[in-house]
């Protein structure tokens, strides 16, 4: 079981800062301007969380740097810092997913649209109230996605574009079912869902894995 | 139990074309200070990095205090600290937050001790790393590996920036330390006072190989310098002593050499009344070992130990 330790979650914390505060912002933008119904298959959040788990993976995963060689060399595990990672990483999305969808929850967004006199407020409000659970969703997925590809491609003494391309179908994958589970019911649904969970495990002990051996060059 | 706090074997570490270690081998007793001395790109900073498992060797085998150096296994967290050049903390740092970085990391670190240390060079717990000079960076960097009280502590140029005070200073906590805690220090630098003033062991690195390792006081004692008008042929000190490295001065040959249990006496018997022998400090050793390593040795790539 991994201790959380405060000074490394800070400063790992600090370094994805630019991904929190690109993804925060454009979370909350999107919630308090988009004009229509949020709906699950909306395109630009989508790519606002991809952007942000992007960012985590490249600002979290700059190896050849001596900030990190600093921190490779103070004694932690490799299991420990891939455990900070991970943690300063959901920091980072919670940051930027609590607050939207506290907008959302709240009415704050409803209330906002309903003073700018969108038909659709306050009547659609409850229709949307789930959408950033979808979010959640794909930031679960991505992360340790993005991470794991990260990792891998960081890798100077192994292959790694197989790594990155089986990453990228199974994202594909994945992204295109999300659409046709959610019309299923019945087993089948909880078989998708199930698939999900094991796709998102893998990738975070692979991404464990490779990061064992990855070497820290600055 | 291995009396090695390091041991290396047939160690090879390549960056693309370059060959930075070519099959070093090198044994460091537990609760000594062994300095290791080379020229640039000799491959003392590739060293100390895979001991450190920042970067994993191309072949051979690397040991740290009985463990497979490979990406800090479970059993050497935390007993190893390490203190490098491009290892250094974000800008934004201050001591008070390495103080909580290193504490997290290794459960004898001693926040008291990293304190005092800071407070010796006027250093603010809340001063910002990127705002401090190089020496003061040095000596957080220093202070932070001492602190943590490692068995095993590897320094990468420590003195890199510090004045005279601090450089002695430093040497002198780092003697303490491994007095009192029994650790080992691995140390490299190019300063020869620095290695006379704290080391225990010396080991002479050259392409990426060992070429001369030894106890210091065992150096000073055996190593001598041979001049002789005209030439001075090997066979003549085959089983007395191992050549080092040579060079001509005009009509005079000029070897450095290393005893093996002879007196002087016997060697100057052997060569001839016409032999000077003389002692020779450690700079003018190592310059010799690097500026006139005998070609067919360097060549070999066997060491002259």
């Amino acid at each position: 079981m991994m201790i959380a330790r405060w000074g490394l979650t800070r400063i790992l914390w600090r370094q994805a800062m630019p991904a929190t505060l690109a993804g925060s912002l454009g979370l909350w933008v999107y919630c308090l301007a988009w004009p229509d119904v949020m709906m699950a298959r909306d395109p630009w959040p989508g790519l606002i969380v991809l952007l942000q788990c992007l960012l985590l993976a490249a600002l979290l995963g700059r190896f050849e740097t001596p900030s990190f060689a600093f921190l490779y060399s103070r004694g932690y595990s490799r299991d420990a810092l891939w455990g900070h990672v991970m943690l300063a990483s959901a920091l980072s999305v919670l940051a930027a997913l609590v607050p939207a969808w506290l907008i959302v929850r709240t009415g704050l967004r409803s209330h906002l649209h309903d003073l700018l006199q969108s038909p659709y407020f306050p009547i659609m409000a409850p229709r949307e109230a789930w959408v950033p659970l979808i979010w959640l969703g794909l930031y679960v997925l991505l992360v340790p996605a993005c991470h794991y590809a990260w990792i891998r491609r960081a890798q100077p003494t192994r292959g790694s574009q197989g790594g990155s391309l089986a990453v990228v179908g199974i994202l594909v994958a994945l992204l295109a079912g999300f659409d046709l589970v959610r019309r299923l019911d019945g087993w089948f649904a909880w078989l998708c869902g199930l698939l999900y969970g094991a796709v998102v495990v893998c990738l975070l002990l692979g991404g464990r894995s490779l990061h064992r051996s990855l070497e820290v060059r600055s | 139990m291995s009396d090695h706090a390091v041991r290396t074997v047939e160690l090879r570490r390549d960056f693309g074309t370059v060959r930075a270690l070519d099959g070093l081998s090198l044994d460091v007793s537990k609760g000594t200070i062994l300095t290791l001395l080379g020229p640039n790109g000799a491959g003392k900073t590739t060293l100390l990095r895979i001991l450190m498992g920042l970067i994993e060797p191309t072949g051979g085998q690397a040991f740290v205090l009985g463990e497979p150096a490979r990406s800090q296994p479970a059993g050497v967290a935390g007993r190893v600290a390490y203190v490098g050049d491009r290892c250094e903390p974000p800008t934004w740092a201050t001591p008070a937050l390495l103080e909580g970085v290193q504490a997290g990391a290794s459960r004898s670190f001693d926040k008291a001790l990293f304190r005092e240390f800071c407070k010796r060079r006027s250093i603010s717990p809340t001063r910002p790393y990127g705002a401090m000079s190089k020496g003061q960076r040095r000596w957080v960097l220093t202070s932070l590996a001492l602190a943590s009280r490692p068995e095993l502590i590897l320094l990468d140029e420590p003195a890199d920036g510090l004045d005279p005070a601090a450089r002695k200073a430093l040497y002198d906590a780092l003697r303490d330390h491994v007095n009192e805690c029994e650790a080992t220090a691995i140390v490299t630098t190019h300063i020869i006072a620095d290695v006379e003033r704290i080391a225990d062991e010396v080991a002479i690195i050259d392409a990426g190989r060992v070429i001369l390792h030894g106890p210091l006081e065992d150096l000073r004692d055996r190593v001598r310098q041979v001049e002789m008008s005209g030439g001075i042929s090997s066979p003549e000190l085959v089983d007395l002593a191992s050549v080092l490295g040579g060079t001509r001065l005009g009509e005079m040959s000029i070897l450095w050499i290393r005893r093996n249990g002879v007196s002087d006496e016997e060697l100057l018997g052997r060569l001839g009344p016409d032999a000077t022998i003389r002692h020779v400090g450690l700079e003018t050793l190592y310059l010799a070992i690097a500026e006139h390593r005998p070609a067919a040795l360097a060549e070999s790539g066997k060491g002259l130990e």
